[in-house]
Order: structure tokens, then sequence, then C-alpha cells
């Protein structure tokens, strides 16, 4: 974190609450999932989740995480001057809506897949989310 | 017309034409005004009207006068009145002042109301702003010429005003000039004071302290000494108090009126004082702008633009002569003049007003002179001669002289119309012609840009096809007369559109004005049109070929689309303030991208070659992509990363978070010497390693170029220590002269990149082969040892790779000596900048390669590789620029390494060094670039072709950056940040236009040398 730019010599304590925070949304639950090793081999894409959904979900989850709370900086050098964009403030948000749209996506790609089997036109839609997810 | 898609230099070409395009836009952006800088003397009066004789020192002399001028800032039209000012009122109603309505100076910038003026930043542009317009207006009371914004946020450091003002010609005829208020009269003029006490407008929440600290002086200034006389000749009071009020709360504020019952006691304590001194007081009133019932200014409504100007004069003869009411309309400029005027000076060189008519001598005689003296003042001034009210003015000349001649009272009055007439003419001509900005030449620029940008993106991606069919030779080729015809068709066809729209526009611009030298560059333009209009077409007709952009990979991808939306983020103002921002994002979104490639790429050997035989045949291919870099680019690149994260500490840029402390000013801290010194040195040394390890690719022969290159590096040395930057054990070097040094330096370099041309040639001699027929040639001295002992005119010797050493060596030199000169101009603690850039530059090369990153073999990697490499240096450039401490305000601009090594001052070469220290970054990852595709290629044809396309992508990026960057400072035109944020920007964007077009230049310089080395050494047997 500090490499990618962090200021490292004040404020310890919300570069670590950061680094918390995306540690818990991004490798927690996939290491809790699938142990140490596959976890790591999976993040980097080495291992291909092979229509494992939750893996899927998780892998997912962690990959949007990451990109939200790096789009999160985006707003830092604006000048609106909110008190919001203080340091880490943007990358929590962004990590935490990064979270919850991956999960929404899931679900939403989920409920898609169950309502396909009754309407094909569906199937569209879900190869379309397929893919966007593939090319992450 | 393929010829031109499939020429080298195209791209280079464009550019050239869009660098012409970006000047027009300039012209039109910043109406620089032409200030003849002519000192007005008393000479300069007429003595003689169409032929008969007048004194025109005495007719002039306006007798003895003395004038206060006082400034209210923000005073609008209706606050002169008897409801807010009742004593000035009063005086106006018994006619003994004489009230004008004035209209401000255009209104190019807003000034909004401040909603918090606790807010630092806002404040500071505010402040930078509300300076601007100050300067402007009181630019234009002092002499007499309207300047423009651009003339006064282009002036560089050095405010004053250089050209002719009341000031300078009051001071000249002896008069004491004293000032109280804003500072900025301070700055304008300093030294034609004597005696003043400025106040800074800093805190705008302060509008007690302000006036105060004027009003302080006057009880003593204004007691007159023993004769009655007045101790001073001009005075000026310059009152803030009022604006500040506005800027906080508006017009309709409480406070206003009691600021106004102040001001209105101070008008009459200066009246009561004038009253009792024995010589005439001229007391004039006026505001610089009006303001909004909202608060702020800068808008073009009537309660914005409208004040007025208030004339009293302690004469008790005096009669205001016009009826009462709003009172005539007359220009800022007209103060000048008129006090120039009763100050028995001559009117300042470049003023374009009038007199007040108030204060018009009754006396015919000296009232027509006076009249003569300012018109024909303005028809000095380079007006046409063939317009109206020049015509005007010679008649009424001929009416003059006719009166002096007969006294008959007829001619005066038709002379007295006729001047009035043409002065009125003359000063509305003078202040049109200067005012706005040129919208049909800043609109058509746009354009253009954007036609050349279209071009520059059809010749790149042609050129970018894998492979470039051989024009085939077809049925259906058109003869060289039809193209030229065609091409003559178009050219006349673009000209007409632009004639056309010319008219339709009814633009004032000057480049429709058809005078013979706009013309030129009117057909120049619809010419570079024409041209486009070719390489266009041909270009959409040709480019079919796109498979190269489907090997792109993810972080091509990221670096196209950076690239592309860099522009447009321009559209925000604290984008463009805290650029380096948006590229150190980048810069860390295509680290950690390539660090998780690599990552990937790591794993996946590793994995496989442990768990082994399995999968044995995919292994070969993995050790070729691994070979080229290793397991240890992994922590390589962890450490990189590191680097660039120190690198950005260094310094502290943009705008908002300038203030806070950075590793430059702990390194500059005098307890820390210590470690600033090592950084340089380390720097140093580290360069020249570079340098030594780059040698490799010259002609070393018996060493040379490494005894150069460590001599020019002891010179740097040298000039670090005697310029107190190191310590040293020998205290000798201290003394010596630091200009020498740095001649020696060049001297050396010179001889270094000669030595190189003549090797070529001379060993093209010492071959002493048939040139023209026979292939020959080395480059290295161990090669030519070998081929001594066979038969050196057998090996087969290919010019062309001659050629491509001779090329790759001249680029690495390139390199190198620009590595050495930007040691030697950068700051102490920015030295360790140097290395940086080309180790990341080696580094990242290695790290994007398509072959360690794709997981599959493609045909157009080479072409993919060249986009991806090409842009990421560009990236690089960017970041360093920034890492440098270099922002897109004018005040980052280092003016100290203009200096270095010279003894004085010459202005060519200080902007070049000035340039090439703020454009290292730049600078050297492009070298960088270069060298390696002089390294990478193996024959002469394809790095031809690599240059090519490199070239074209250079130009592209670079046309397509300025032409939307235009957009957006034609879009923000009016904003309040325009002359403080945006056009700096670009300034900075024509700078680097300029620098790309020379460093294009300079590729194009070697292939050309290299060309024309061998044809010397052909020429030679």
């Amino acid at each position: 974190m500090i490499l990618f730019g962090a200021p490292f010599l004040d404020s310890h304590e919300e570069t670590l609450m950061l680094s918390a925070l995306l540690t818990l949304l991004t490798v927690f639950p996939l290491v809790a999932h699938a142990g140490v090793e596959s976890a790591m081999q999976l993040l980097f894409g080495v291992k291909h989740f092979s229509r494992n959904t939750i893996i899927e979900m998780l892998v997912n989850n962690a990959l949007l995480t990451v990109c939200g709370a790096w789009l999160g900086a985006v707003v830092i050098p604006l000048d609106w001057n909110t008190p919001w964009q203080k340091w880490p403030i943007p990358c929590y948000l962004g990590a935490i809506g990064g979270h919850l749209i991956s999960n929404v996506l899931t679900i939403l790609k989920i409920s898609l897949m169950s309502a396909a089997d009754k309407y094909p036109i569906l199937n569209f839609i879900v190869s379309v989310l397929n893919k966007f997810n593939l090319s992450k | 017309m393929l010829s031109w898609l499939q020429h080298r230099w195209t791209g280079l070409w464009l550019l050239m034409l869009a660098l012409g395009a970006v000047t027009l836009f300039l012209y039109g952006f910043f109406p620089l005004k032409y200030h003849s800088g002519k000192f007005a003397h008393m000479d300069d009066l007429p003595n003689f009207i169409d032929g008969i004789g007048i004194d025109g020192q005495e007719v002039y002399n306006a007798g003895e006068h003395t004038v206060v001028l006082m400034v209210i800032d923000g005073l609008r039209y209706d606050f002169a009145t008897e409801e807010y000012m009742p004593f000035l009122g009063e005086l106006l109603k018994n006619k003994s002042a004489c009230i004008y309505v004035s209209v401000a100076e255009p209104p190019t910038v807003t000034m909004p109301r401040i909603k918090s003026p606790e807010r630092k930043k806002e404040k500071a542009q505010w402040r930078r702003t509300i300076n601007f317009w100050r300067d402007i207006f009181a630019s234009a009371m002092m002499t007499g010429s309207i300047s423009t914004f651009a003339d006064v946020a282009l002036n560089f450091g050095a405010p004053a005003v250089r050209g002719d003002s009341v000031l300078r010609v009051a001071a000249s005829r002896g008069r004491h000039s004293v000032m109280y208020g804003d500072d900025t009269w301070l700055r304008l003029f300093p030294g034609l004071w004597a005696e003043h006490d400025g106040t800074t407008s800093f805190y705008v929440t302060d509008y007690t302290e302000v006036d105060y600290n004027v009003t302080r002086h006057l009880d003593r200034i204004l007691s007159p000494d023993e004769d009655m006389k007045p101790i001073f000749d001009f005075l000026v009071l310059h009152y803030l108090g009022l604006d500040h009020i506005g800027h906080l709360e508006g017009a309709r504020s409480p406070k206003i009126k009691p600021k106004l019952i102040e001001m209105d006691e101070v008008v009459k304590k200066l009246y009561t004082a004038m009253r009792q001194w024995s010589r005439t007081g001229v007391l004039i009133v006026c505001g610089d702008h009006g303001m909004r019932d909202a608060g702020g200014h800068g808008g073009a409504s009537p309660a914005e633009v409208l004040v007025p100007i208030v004339v009293v004069k302690t004469d008790d003869g005096f009669r205001c002569p016009h009826p009462s009411g709003p009172g005539p309309t007359v220009g800022q400029v007209d103060i000048a003049p008129t006090v120039a005027w009763l100050l028995r000076a001559p009117p300042p060189g470049d003023s374009a007003g009038r007199l007040l008519p108030a204060l018009m001598p009754a006396d015919v005689r000296q009232h027509l002179y006076l009249l003569h003296v300012l018109a024909s003042h303005n028809a000095k001034q380079g007006l046409p001669t063939d317009t109206e009210f020049y015509k005007q003015f010679k008649r009424a000349e001929k009416q003059f002289a006719q009166f002096l001649a007969t006294g008959q009272q007829s001619a005066a009055k038709i002379a007295k119309e006729f001047y009035d007439e043409s002065l009125d003419a003359m000063s509305k001509y003078l202040t049109e012609t200067t005012a706005e900005f040129d919208l049909f030449a800043i609109n058509f620029a746009t354009v253009l840009l954007y036609i050349l940008a279209a071009a520059a993106s059809c010749t790149t991606l042609y050129s970018l096809q894998t492979e470039i069919r051989k024009p085939s030779i077809t049925h259906h080729q058109p003869s060289k007369v039809s193209l030229l015809l065609a091409f003559a068709i178009m050219f006349i066809i673009f000209s007409i559109i632009l004639v056309i729209s010319c008219f339709i526009t009814e633009t004032k611009s000057s480049f429709c004005s058809f005078s013979p030298l706009w013309s030129i560059a009117f057909f120049a333009a619809a010419l570079v049109l024409t041209i486009a209009y070719f390489v266009i077409k041909t270009g959409v007709e040709k480019v079919k070929d796109m498979t190269a952009l489907k090997e792109l990979n993810a972080i091509d991808y990221l670096l196209i689309l950076g690239t592309l939306f860099h522009s447009w983020s321009f559209f925000g103002t604290s984008f463009i303030e805290e650029e380096h921002m948006t590229w150190y994002f980048y810069w860390n979104t295509l680290m950690f991208f390539v660090l998780v490639r690599t990552v990937v790429v790591i794993v996946t050997y590793l994995s496989k070659r442990w768990s082994g035989a399995t999968e044995t045949q995919e292994k070969p291919e993995l050790e070729v992509r691994m070979s080229s870099v290793g397991i240890s680019i992994l922590p390589q690149w962890v450490l990189l990363i590191a680097l660039h994260r120190y690198l950005r500490t260094m310094n502290q840029t943009g705008d908002r978070w300038l203030f806070l402390p950075d590793t430059a000013d702990w390194l500059n801290a005098p307890e820390n010497a210590f470690y600033l010194q090592v950084h340089l040195l380390i720097g140093t040394l580290v360069t020249l390693g570079i340098c030594l390890w780059n040698v490799r690719y010259m002609n070393n022969y018996m060493y040379v170029h490494s005894v150069l290159t460590i001599l020019a590096t002891i010179c740097i040395l040298c000039y670090r220590i005697a310029s107190d930057a190191l310590e040293t054990p020998f205290p000798d070097i201290k003394t010596w002269d630091t200009i020498t040094i740095v001649n020696l330096f060049w001297a050396i370099l010179i001889i270094q990149a000669l030595y190189e041309i003549i090797i070529y040639a001379g060993i093209f001699k010492s071959c002493g082969c048939d040139p023209g027929t026979k292939k020959f040639g080395y480059s290295k001295p161990k090669v030519k040892s070998e081929d001594y002992y066979y038969e050196p005119a057998e090996e087969p010797w290919n010019v062309d790779n001659v050629k491509l050493n001779l090329a790759r060596s001249l680029s690495h030199i390139m390199l190198n000596d620009l590595m050495l000169i930007v040691i030697l101009l950068m700051r102490p603690h920015n030295v360790i900048m140097v290395p940086s850039v080309f180790v990341t530059s080696v580094m990242i090369s290695k790290c994007l390669d398509h072959k360690l990153l794709d997981l599959r073999a493609g045909k157009g990697k080479e072409v993919a590789d060249l986009i991806g490499q090409s842009l990421v240096h560009v990236w690089i450039g960017m970041v360093f620029f920034f890492y440098q401490g270099n922002s897109n305000s004018l005040a980052s601009v280092d003016l100290g390494s203009g200096y270095v090594g010279l003894r004085e001052y010459s202005p060519g070469r200080v902007a070049l060094r000035m340039g090439l220290h703020a454009y290292a970054g730049p600078a050297l990852a492009g070298a960088a670039l270069y060298c390696r595709l002089a390294r990478g290629c193996d024959t002469w044809q394809r790095y031809l072709q690599s240059v090519w396309r490199v070239c074209n992508i250079y130009a592209l990026h670079r046309i397509y950056a300025v032409a939307v960057y235009c957009v957006v400072a034609v879009t923000f035109r009016h904003h309040l940040f325009v002359w403080s944020v945006f056009s700096p920007k670009l300034l900075y964007d024509f700078v680097a236009t300029v620098f790309t077009v020379q460093a294009l230049a300079t590729i194009a310089q070697i292939v050309l040398l290299t060309n024309l080395t061998r044809w010397v050494a052909s020429l030679r047997f």
C-alpha cells in the first residue's frame, strides 16, 4: 500500500485500517473457502475456477473491491474541499462500493441464469455478463 | 498522394503544421497589444499646423495644477449620488463638480462573489485575478492605453510597465507624485514615486484597515507649506474597502452605506484642504469597475461596467459645462492625457484617450491646439490613413490653420467639430482592435488542429499495418498531372470556403484582413487544409489491415485509453492544477498491472517447472519467455516501485499540497547537506556508469569515448564544487571559474560527436574498398582487427549494416550527452532523477515485452510492442516531469537553470537551457526510447520502419493533446481561472509541442547525418 503512494510517515492508523479492510474483503473469504495456496493461484488467475459459482463470486468480489478502492482515489485531487476527501476515505468507500456492486452482479447473474431456464431470451444477457467477468 | 502517407517524416511535417496552427491559436487567445514603448517628450508637441507656425509649448501650458486622483475600488455609478455620498452630491448639484460615465475595460474574466473567504485556494486564486484587474486598470489609467489580461498575465515576474506613463512624463518634468493605497501602483510603476505607502488586498475579509492605512496619511500630506503651496503635484489614493465588501456581501450589504459615507468624508477633507491652497487643485474621483447586486464583478451588465468619474476643480470660476444628469460618456484612458496635461507634461507615448471636456480651457486657440495634439498623437500610432476619421482629422487641421491665419470664429467652430468627430472614431478604433479574443482565429485554429489530428491518426494507423504492401502498379495509377490538378482544385475550393466563412461571420479578425502578411498565413492555412484532406483521404482508402491492433493486451489498452482520457480530464480545473496526480495515478496503475502480470508469469513458470513431466511440451516455450528476464525481475520490479515512491516525495508540486514539506526541502536544509551531497554524487556517478555502459554501442576505438565521458563527468563535478554544491578535499577547485568549466564541458561533448562521425567516415577510407559497388565497413575495432587478418574486401559487410551501427551510436551519443547536460543543469537534489529515467525505461521495456506477458504468440507483436513502448515512454517522461517539481503554473519554472555557465543574459541560450531543464524528463525518456529502437533492430530497413512508426505515434499524441486542450481553453475562456490556470497550461503545451518538433527533428537529423556520412565516405574514394 505504501509503495503505491500512501503517506508513510503519518496517519499509520488510517492506512492500516484500509489494508485491513481490503484484506477482509478480498483475501479472507477466499482463503476461508479454498485454502491459502489455491486462493493465491485463483487471485492471480493461474488456476481457473471451473463452474464453481461461489469461488467465482469471491474472486470477482476481490477484483472489483481492489478496482473500487483504486477508482476511489480519483476524487482526491478534486477541489470540492469536502471533508470526506481526506486521504483514505474515498478508498474505503470505493472498496465497499466495489464489493457491493460485485455482489449485486453475482446475484443478478444467478437469478438471471435461473430465469433463463424459463425464458431463453435472457441467455443473451447471461452470456454478456459472463464475458464481462472473464475479461476482468 | 500515397507517397505522402508512406513518407517517413509525414508525422513530423504534420506536427510542424500543427505548431503553426497552435501559434495561430495563441495569437487569437492572447490579444497581445503592440506597445511602441516610445517615451513622450515636450519637443514632440507640434509647432506647425498645416504649415502655420505656433509655439506649441506655450499654448500647451495649462498653468500650475495639483491633481488628486482618488480611486475607490468598486465604486459603481449609482453610488456617486446624493443618497450615498451627500457631500459629493452637493458638489454635483451646485455645478462645482462634473460627473461622467465611463465604461470599464472589456470584461474577459468574471470575478465571482467569494463564497467562503477562509478557503485558502479560492483566496489565492481570487487574489491573483484581482491583481490582474488592478494591474490593467492602473496601467490603463496611467499609460492611457488599454492592455489586455494577457499582457499582464504573460509579463513573467516583471510586472512593471515598461512603456510610457503619466508618472514617467511627470517625473521627467520634475513633478512629485505620491501614492497611498493598493500596492499594484507601486509594482507597476516602481521608482516613480516621491513618497508611497502601499497596502495589499491580501485579506479580503478586512475592509477597515486597508482604508485606514490610506486615510491616516492625509492630514500630513494635505497641509501646505509656508507659501500655501501643496507639497506634491500628483497624489493617488486607492481605497480597497468598498470592493472587499462587495466581494464578501454584495452591493446590498448594510456595510456599503457607512463605507460610502466614510469615502464622502475623505472627499470633503480633500476638497476643503484644496480650497486653501494657493494653487488650483483638481480632484478626480473614480471607480475602476462596478459591482453586481449579488456581489462580484466582471460580467457585462451595466451595474458592473458603468463607473462614475467625478471631476472637481477648486477654481472659483469653474462651472460644470454639462447639464445636470448622468453626464456624457468618457473612457478610462482619458484620465492619462488629462492628468499629463494638467501637470504640464506631454501625453504619454501610447495614450489613446482624450481630455475630459470639463477641464478644457475656454481659450479657443488653446482648446483647438489640445485637440490637435491628441488627434495627431493618435494618428501617429499606426492608424490606417485611408479611413474616414483620418480624412476628417486632415480637414480639421486645415480649418485650424485657417483659424490661426485669419482668426475666423466659424473656422474654429468647424475645426472643433471635425476634431471631436475624428477623435471619437479614433479612440473607438484603437480600443476595439485590441480588446477581445480573436474568436475567428481561435476557432479556425482549433478546427485546423482537429483536421491535422485526423490526418496524423491516418498516417499512424497506416504505418501500424503489419505489412505494408508495395504500391502495386495497377492500371488505375493516376498521372502526375491529374494529381496536381486535383490538388489545385482542392486548394481553390478550400480557399473559397475560407473566404466565404470570413465574410459570413463578419469577423473583425486580422486573419481575415487580407493584408499582405496575413494573406500569406491565410493561403498557408488553405494549403494545410488541402494537404490534410489528401492525407486523410488516402489514409481512409488505404488503411485496411488492422490485425496488428488485435494483438494489444490489457496493458496496451490501459496505456492507450489512459492517454486518450488524460486529455479530456482537463475539463476540470483541478485536473490541470493537479495534473501530476493523474499521471501518478496512471503510473501506479500501470506498475500494479505489470506487477500482477509478472507475478502470474513467474508463478506459472515455477509451478510448471516443479510439477514437472506432464507438461514438458510447454516448457521450452516458457523457457524462451523467461530467458529474457529471469526470476530476478520480480524483486527488481518491486525495487523500481519503491524507487518511484521515493522520487515522488522528492518535490511537492501542483497547487493544493504545494506547501507540504518534501524531501527536497529536507535535503536542502543546511544540517542535511551531507545527504544532499550523497544524492548528488550517487546521481552523477550512476549516470557515468550508464554512459559507460552505453559506450558499448559506440565505436569505442582506443577507449576514446570512455575517456571523454569520464572527462565530461569530472567537469560536472568540478562545476558542482565550484558552485559550492559539493564538499571537496581539494580546495583549489573551488576557485575555478564555473564558466570555463562549462565551456570545457561543451567542447568535450562536441568533440565526442564529431569524433564519432569522423571515425565512421574514416573507417570507410581505411578499408580501402571501392565504394558504391562494394559493401564494406564495420563498427567495432575488434571486428576490424579480426578482419585485418582475413581478406577485408571479401567480407560482405553491408553498407546498411554500417549505417545502422552509425545511427545506433549516434543515438547513444545523443542520450549520453543529454544525460550529462541535464545533470549539469539540474538542481542538486534532482540529479538522481536522470539515472532513474534510464533505469525505469530499461526495466519497463523488459516487462512490457509481449513475448513475456502474452500467452500466445502472434504476428503483430512487433507493432503492438512499439505502440506500448512509445506510449509508456511518453508516460515516463510526464511522470518525471512532475517528479522534478514542475507543474502547470508559471511559478514553477526554474529560472536558475537558465544561467548555468553563462556570464551575461542572452535570451536564446537562456530559453534553451530553461526549456531543456523543464522538459528534461520527456526529453530523456524520448532519447532512451530511440536508443532502444536502434538497439533492438537488426537491419537498417527495420530501424527506419520502427522510427517511422514511433515518430508518427509521438506526433499523433502531441497533436491530439493540443487539439483537445484548445477546445478546453475555448470553452473556458470566461472562467475565473483562465489566466491563472488555463493559459499557463496552454503555454506549457505550446512549449511541449515545440520540443516534440525539435526532438523528432533531431531523430530526422540522425538519419540524415548517417546518410550524409555514408555519402561523404563514398565521396572520398
